[in-house]
């Protein structure tokens, strides 16, 4: 077991793993207290159709996903503001169009349906230094962004007319964090996979938000969550020859529910 | 003596869906006294208070607060502090009253030891210092108003809007927080504009009353326009309300 932490593709995937995992866990609690958990699920899929159109039209296919994820939360966004529908109900219909396009797409695309199965659950062991090198820029300026705007952010969740009369720009800053959604999704779907840049955003917020008594102890727990199920996870895929994404969820999954066991004490007492 | 206006309000109309909630009102909030906003449930009073804060789009007229239009309020925003009726907490959010303040702190994370101190203060004024690592979420609905109280002091503002301030409270605890509202407003010369639908709150606390449904009937102080007469036209029946004494700072 030690000597995978020798080995220079083990490093890169764990290093890459715990960037990225800090940074779904940190960006993962402001989208669980905004009840957004959902619209994270809909960005995901949509990347799907995003890659898909990328290989048809022969552009890079995570810049298609990047470029189409945007474009769908834009689109979420002004549809919002222009209809009386909950997010939840537009999320219903956006959600399922998009991936019904995405398998179309990629049904339609010969030599490529074997890859489905990477897009939805990545392959973090096979990243590279440009990946390693990516991650770093992108969590370092998600995270800088996350803590310059993170009490605005908190304001506007606890009630956005109070945060307008504070003199936030309330709109703003929600297009703001629905693009940096939208972008931290698309660029880490590459290496984790649809489902894991999911898992890893809401499983270790949620259980932060069952133990935390305090935002510096959600965001705290979010982490270090995050980090337990990302070694536990990459470690128990090597011993046991098991997808590494599959292997962290499930992680994140145990830890999940023993925090809700610890919980029920904490309520019991 | 004649006060200047915190507030001016011209020719504002409101409407939602098509239906007109607000209907042309003019009127002032002098600065420094208590101005109470009076109505029948759905006489527009909310709405009018958070068109005025830009919270909800006018169809027309203009609303100039501390002299500054409110489309342009976030250059202003220090100087007002507003609290919404009722703020609801979701159960599961983990906002310390002691993180409530600390998001007014430029600091990335928690709050400087004079903004600590400063909190400190506050929650003494309101009766909850010491409670500082309360969950919101944990608090009554009468200890909730009083952190907002608290809170919306933090700026220093000269404005203070309120939605319903006691919604949600208490008898006992309505009586406490109107008591401190006017303390507050007395020891800080403060403006105070708030909404409600108790009478004799507003009889006992304002020194004047802008009269809602849907158009501005009366304005003034409270014991000259608060008629038997104005009251049945406001209410569409007969309203009785104890004789309180009023404030009169004029």
């Amino acid at each position: 077991m030690v000597e995978l932490f020798l080995l220079p593709f083990f490093q890169r995937a764990l290093l890459v793993g715990l960037l990225l995992g800090i940074l779904l866990a940190t960006l993962g609690v402001i989208v669980v207290l905004r009840r957004m958990s959902f619209f994270a699920d809909a960005i995901g899929h949509s990347a799907l159709t995003g890659i898909a159109l990328g290989i048809l039209l022969e552009v890079n296919p995570f810049l298609a996903a990047l470029a189409f994820t945007l474009l769908v939360a834009l689109v979420i966004s002004i549809v919002r503001e222009r209809t009386e529908l909950h997010l939840d109900t537009l999320l219903g219909i956006f959600f399922p169009t998009a991936v019904a396009i995405g398998v179309i797409l990629i049904q339609r695309t010969p030599g490529y349906q074997t890859d489905l199965i990477n897009i939805l659950f990545g392959d973090i062991l096979t990243v590279s230094t440009f990946d390693v090198v990516a991650s770093i820029i992108l969590s370092g300026i998600v995270l800088v962004s996350l803590a310059i705007a993170g009490k605005r952010l908190l304001t506007i969740t606890l009630d956005p007319d109070l945060a307008h009369t504070e003199g936030i720009p309330v709109a703003l800053y929600e297009l703001i964090l629905l693009l940096i959604l939208a972008a931290v999704i698309a660029l880490t779907i590459k290496l984790v996979g649809i489902l894991l840049v999911t898992a890893m955003m809401i499983i270790p917020a949620a259980t932060a938000q069952n133990t935390a008594r305090s935002m510096v102890a959600m965001f705290s727990i979010s982490i270090v969550v995050s980090i337990i199920a990302t070694t536990i996870g990459m470690l128990s895929s090597a011993a046991l020859n098991v997808p590494s994404g599959p292997a962290i969820v499930l992680a994140a999954a145990v830890l999940f529910a023993l925090s809700l066991v610890s919980r029920s004490f904490m309520v019991g007492r | 003596m004649e006060s200047s206006a915190a507030i001016t309000v011209t020719e504002l109309t409101v409407m939602l869906e098509g239906h007109t909630i607000i209907d042309n009102v003019s009127f002032t909030v002098p600065a420094g006294e208590t101005t109470a906003i009076i109505g029948p449930n759905g006489a527009g009073k909310s709405v009018l208070l958070k068109s005025m804060l830009g919270l909800i789009p006018t169809a027309h007229g203009t609303v100039s607060i501390l002299e500054t239009e409110n489309t342009s309020l976030a250059r202003i925003a220090p100087r007002l502090s507003y609290i919404p009726q009722s703020l609801k907490i979701d159960p599961a959010f983990p906002l310390t009253i002691a993180g409530l303040f600390s998001l007014k702190s430029p600091r990335m994370v928690g709050a400087t030891p004079a903004e600590a101190e400063r909190m400190s203060e506050l929650l003494d004024l309101v009766g909850m210092k010491g409670r500082e690592h309360l969950r919101l979420a944990t608090l009554s609905g009468g200890q909730l108003q009083r952190i907002l109280l608290a809170y919306s002091l933090v700026s220093e503002p000269e404005l203070l809007l309120l939605d319903e301030p006691a919604a949600g409270v208490d008898a006992h605890g309505q009586e406490s927080l109107y008591t401190l509202l006017e303390r507050i407003q007395s020891e800080r010369q403060l403006t105070l504009l708030l909404v409600s639908h108790e009478l004799d709150i507003v009889m006992r606390y304002a020194n004047h009353v802008l009269c809602l449904n849907q158009s501005l009937l009366c304005e003034g102080l409270p014991s000259d326009v608060l008629t038997g007469e104005m009251l049945t036209e406001m209410y569409g029946h007969p309203v009785r309300h104890f004789d309180h004494q009023h404030k009169n700072h004029g």
